[in-house]
């Protein structure tokens, strides 16, 4: 290092650096302008959108949820130069945002203070905002499927005449969570940063079959008009990724349900003695988008301290 | 505190100091769905790296989106393989 500034902190880690460039404190918002799919069912959940204002660069979002709640950052959306919005997937409440940028998106008119400058002329220290300071950081891993155990039950092969019932929930609500000790406490009020990429579908196929017949029967095979009958429906719900924490020492990795549905199919075939007389089907209901589970890599979490941005 | 520094607001209150800890950020680009990016980022070496991918308005619901695989080698950040655009954000911590 030729020239500029480094500043350490206690263990002799760099802290401020005309090399780097910190995140500093811009906006807390706790206050969605939107919410979409509020609900308790499947195990409850809540689609997000918050806004981000006169942030010219990309903001990088910790959210604070009361312990025992789950929820993941799930867009970042640039809506025009210095406008954003943030999608977050919760089960079902609300988050508080604390968004941090790095020092060219910081609004002060205070001045006093010091500035460090990137030797393309950029702030990358703002002493005007708070820096962001972290307790923690890793990479962390979703459970591999939301449900402990996938045998749902008693759900209507026709026509998904069960969609959205108890049962249906009850065999698809997310149950897998993975906890994982941390080695550095967290304050009593944290804050993290995670996206969810994870994604997975869970389905399940009920059938039914039955036959009519018009004439009289011969050792089971009719010897009149017979019709057969044939349903299928596939129940299905789909996961995101999401992170919540219990207690000091402890954070989970966990899913939370976002969508679900059914689609089904009905044969028909018939024939009088033995001869067939032609057939038909029909479908419907909604299909998953996907049906696999995706994205299970470790993504990066970090933590910091709520507190300290109130 | 005997050595080092604090920074306080202009309300007199302690905000950021030496004892703190944090990821400073090295570097912050896009890369597109379905394309690659390799880069070298001198800054990192020797560093505690974080890399974080951030999907650009990814669906929610109506269709899959396949993250990128990100891997680092030296000082040499690489990201492949996912469907979405996404912000790729570098952070370091350390000496």
């Amino acid at each position: 290092m030729a020239f500029g500034i480094n500043a350490y902190n206690d263990a002799n880690e760099v802290i401020i650096s005309s090399e780097l460039k910190n995140l500093h404190f811009i906006a807390k918002n706790s206050s969605p302008y939107s919410t979409v799919g509020s609900t308790l069912d499947f195990g409850a959940r809540a689609i997000l959108n918050y806004r981000v204002n006169n942030c010219p660069s990309i903001p990088v979002p910790f959210m604070y949820m009361p312990a025992n709640r789950k929820a993941a950052i799930t867009a970042v959306r640039q809506i025009n130069s210095s406008t954003w919005d943030i999608e977050v997937v919760t089960n079902n409440h609300t988050v508080t945002l604390y968004i941090f940028a790095d020092a060219t998106s910081v609004q002060s008119d205070e001045g006093q203070g010091i500035v460090v400058y990137n030797a393309d002329g950029s702030a990358a220290f703002d002493s005007r905002a708070r820096p962001l300071a972290i307790t923690d950081a890793g990479n962390v891993s979703p459970p591999s499927t939301p449900r402990t155990v996938f045998a749902p039950t008693n759900l209507d092969p026709k026509y998904c005449n069960s969609v959205g019932n108890a049962w249906h929930q009850d065999g698809f609500r997310p149950t897998s969570e993975t906890n994982i000790p941390l080695s550095t406490s967290l304050p009593s009020k944290p804050m993290f940063f995670y996206f969810s990429l994870a994604q997975a579908e869970l389905e399940a196929a009920f059938t039914a079959s039955e036959e009519e017949c018009d004439g009289g029967s011969v050792k089971g095979n009719c010897v009149g008009s017979v019709r057969r009958y044939f349903w299928q429906s596939h129940y299905w719900a789909f996961y995101r990724g999401t992170v919540s924490w219990s207690n000091s020492s402890n954070i989970q990795t966990n899913w939370v349900a976002v969508n679900w549905d059914c689609y089904w199919r009905e044969e028909k075939d018939g024939g009088i003695i033995g001869i067939g007389t032609g057939g038909s089907s029909s479908a419907g209901g909604a299909f998953p988008y996907s049906n696999e589970t995706i994205n299970l890599a470790p993504g990066l979490i970090i933590a910091g301290d709520a507190s300290r941005y109130d | 505190m005997s050595f080092g520094f604090q920074i306080f607001d202009s309300g007199g209150t302690l905000r950021f100091d030496s004892t703190d800890v944090t990821y400073n950020q090295v570097a912050f680009y896009s890369v597109s769905g379905g394309s690659s990016d390799s880069r070298s980022i001198p800054q990192i070496g020797g560093k505690t790296v974080a890399v974080g991918q951030v999907m650009i308005d990814p669906p929610l619901l109506d269709r899959k989106a396949v993250a990128h695989n990100i891997s680092v080698s030296g000082t040499t950040v690489s990201v492949s393989g996912g469907s979405e655009s996404v912000y790729i954000i570098v952070l370091v911590r350390g000496s």
